[in-house]
């Protein structure tokens, strides 16, 4: 399916629903996902899900940022990071997504949408490589 | 100190420099690859032909930006790209570094040693899509560019700043006579830049070694795309080469680039474009295939004095089918270039080498950039040869000719003869002026045709100890003066009586 019909469809699917009561959000849900069986377009509905929710995300000012550390992060150090994501990008929420990987050895790493803040050790020793190469 | 601490100060010393600080990246995922091309979804800041990086080192360029994906031409291995790695794009738009030290070197399509004789170090970069120089930064052709090959340089004469096709179908000479043109450059204030692309490798091997001996690769760089590199790496060879052409140009230098050959650098678009699922056109080339090729041949020009005085000379090669010259890339680049140097299997089989067809081939601007003395000659042999061309056919039913025809048809074999040159064999313009003296003027009519390039061999020889201020007026003022005429006269004639 053509990556614009997703959108439209997600488009929708969001101005039926946002802003609107229960029993009118379960309805039009309902009519679109039998407009979705109608139309066959179910086995979609992963790529229209991601779709709405970057939707939903922009109109609301919500940004989602997945960070990668080699242990969990501490409470205030969660704060601190929303507080200067929230300036950074002018959002009304964060939210975060933890991830823990040993590969990084040390430091951060943060991935909003697909922009990477990169300051683990293991990008510096990469970066070192480099330069140690040329 | 033992070797193990050295290296291990060298280390230090190296780490002590290292700014290690957090980097911000854009980065997108393969979602698909195929035959060389990437799709990756992310990446929405790139730009187009932006360099972009995978995790095993590969460089790519972005072609295709679409509303959800980026289509990625990959520029090496692919085969180790897999769905879901990161792609980094670099912010940089694709560049190649350039410098002095390409002198003598083979190098890829991204300026990397191929040829084992260890890094070349530059200081500088040029993108390798550059817009050409513009009409207030040029000039006319006015300069010539000797090739050595005389039915080049007496019939289609090619100055400094143009662009001249030679087009033929395979095994006519055509990378001979770009060979030989650049071999004729040494001492001509020339750099040269060769473009292999598609070419066996075994070729470009023979090629270089050739270049080696006749001293030629002081002052040449040789950029490859092999047959077996991916198409992605044919389609921006060219570019590449001109970009590394470039670079002499703006020092004010002379520059001569030969591409070799057009038709596969055609070939490996065409694939790209139909894997990045572009409309086909006609012969399945995309809309942009003329572009393709004049913005590359739009980049040769010559430059004036107020902007560095420098040029460059483009050969590009296009390789017909069964001698189809009205195919669509053929005539696509006849269009663009200034002329074009027509080669033919037929006279190449009847041994006329270089098998130039002498009717068809043009040069459009090189006519101003020829020296004078060149002009005074060549002008009547081409008028020789046109008629002699006539009469050849016409005289082929009959027996009955009357002096006059019989005359201009031995003259006619006579020049045909005495434009016959091997390989790997150019020669200087003032002995081409000296043998094509003889010849119009009518001293070569008395001597038999198969002993005509023994004769030119021996009269260069004897012009050369005998009619010194004949050569000197040449070489100096570009024509010679009634005192060197009558010199050479008296040498001509002299080598005759001992020639006999």
């Amino acid at each position: 399916m053509a990556a614009s019909r997703t959108k439209e469809l997600a488009h929708v699917l969001f101005e039926t629903t946002d802003g609107k009561t229960e029993a009118e959000e379960k309805k039009a849900l309902k009519q679109f996902a039998a407009y979705l069986a109608k139309k066959g377009l179910l086995k979609d509905q992963d790529k229209i899900i991601d779709a709405y929710r970057q939707l939903y995300n922009e109109k609301h000012g919500i940004v989602e940022a997945l960070v990668t550390l080699t242990e969990r992060m501490h409470e205030t150090t969660k704060l601190e990071l929303r507080e200067a994501l929230k300036k950074k990008y002018k959002a009304h929420e964060v939210h975060i997504l933890e991830k823990v990987d040993q590969r990084l050895i040390g430091g951060i790493k943060i991935q909003i949408g697909d922009t990477v803040y990169d300051s683990s050790l293991q990008n510096s020793l990469k970066q070192l490589q480099a330069q140690l190469l040329k | 100190m033992t070797t193990k601490n050295l290296i291990i100060e060298n280390l230090k010393k190296e780490i002590a420099h290292f700014e290690k600080g957090a980097s911000s990246e854009h980065v997108g995922i393969v979602t698909e690859v195929f035959d060389g091309i990437v799709r990756a979804s992310g990446l929405s800041t790139i730009k187009s032909s932006e360099m972009v990086t995978f995790p095993g080192g590969q460089t790519g360029v972005a072609l295709n930006l679409d509303e959800s994906s980026v289509g990625i031409i990959v520029l090496g291995d692919y085969s180790k790209i897999k769905e879901g790695d990161e792609v980094k794009a670099t912010g940089k738009i694709l560049e190649i570094g350039v410098g002095d030290a390409m002198l003598g070197r083979t190098v890829d399509v991204l300026g990397n040693p191929i040829d084992g004789n260890g890094k070349i170090v530059t200081t500088k970069t040029y993108p390798i899509e550059r817009v050409a120089s513009g009409v207030i930064t040029r000039q006319g052709v006015d300069q010539p560019m000797q090739t050595g090959v005389k039915a080049i340089d007496a019939l289609v004469p090619i100055g400094r700043g143009q662009r001249e096709l030679i087009i033929g179908d395979r095994q006519t000479g055509k990378t001979a006579i770009a060979i030989d043109t650049i071999l004729n450059q040494k001492g001509q204030n020339m750099k040269c830049v060769y473009v292999s692309i598609g070419q066996k490798d075994s070729k470009l091997r023979k090629l270089e070694t050739r270049l080696r001996e006749g001293g030629a690769m002081d002052y040449t760089v040789i950029v490859s795309a092999g047959a077996s590199d991916p198409a992605a790496l044919a389609y921006i060879a060219p570019y590449a080469g001109v970009s590394i052409a470039e670079y002499f140009m703006d020092k004010g230098e002379d520059v001569l680039i030969v591409y070799d050959d057009l038709s596969k650098h055609a070939v490996a678009y065409r694939e790209i474009s139909l894997l990045l699922r572009r409309p086909p056109g006609r012969e399945a080339y995309p809309g942009d295939v003329f572009y393709l090729h004049s913005r590359l041949l739009e980049r040769a020009c010559r430059k004036n004095q107020d902007y560095g005085g420098g040029s460059i000379t483009a050969l590009p090669i296009i390789e017909t089918q069964a001698g189809d010259i009205s195919a669509y890339i053929p005539t696509n680049v006849i269009s663009i270039t200034d002329g074009q140097i027509f080669l033919e299997t037929d006279l190449f089989y009847k041994g006329i080498r270089p098998a130039i067809n002498v009717g068809n081939s043009v040069s459009r601007v090189g006519g101003s950039a020829q020296i004078k003395g060149m002009k005074k000659v060549a002008g009547t042999l081409k008028l020789d040869l046109a008629q002699f061309r006539e009469l050849e056919a016409f005289s082929q039913f009959g027996s009955d000719l009357d002096e006059s025809t019989k005359a201009q048809l031995e003259r006619g074999k006579r020049a045909v003869e005495l434009l016959k040159q091997p390989q790997y064999s150019p020669v200087l313009v003032e002995h081409q002026i000296v043998s094509l003296y003889a010849l119009t003027k009518g001293y070569l009519d008395s001597i038999p045709v198969v002993k005509i390039s023994e004769f030119e061999a021996g009269l260069i020889e004897y012009a050369e100890q005998n009619a010194k201020s004949f050569m000197k007026q040449i070489r100096e003022k570009k024509m010679w003066e009634d005192d060197g005429e009558a010199e050479l006269k008296q040498a001509i004639e002299d080598f005759k009586k001992v020639f006999a």
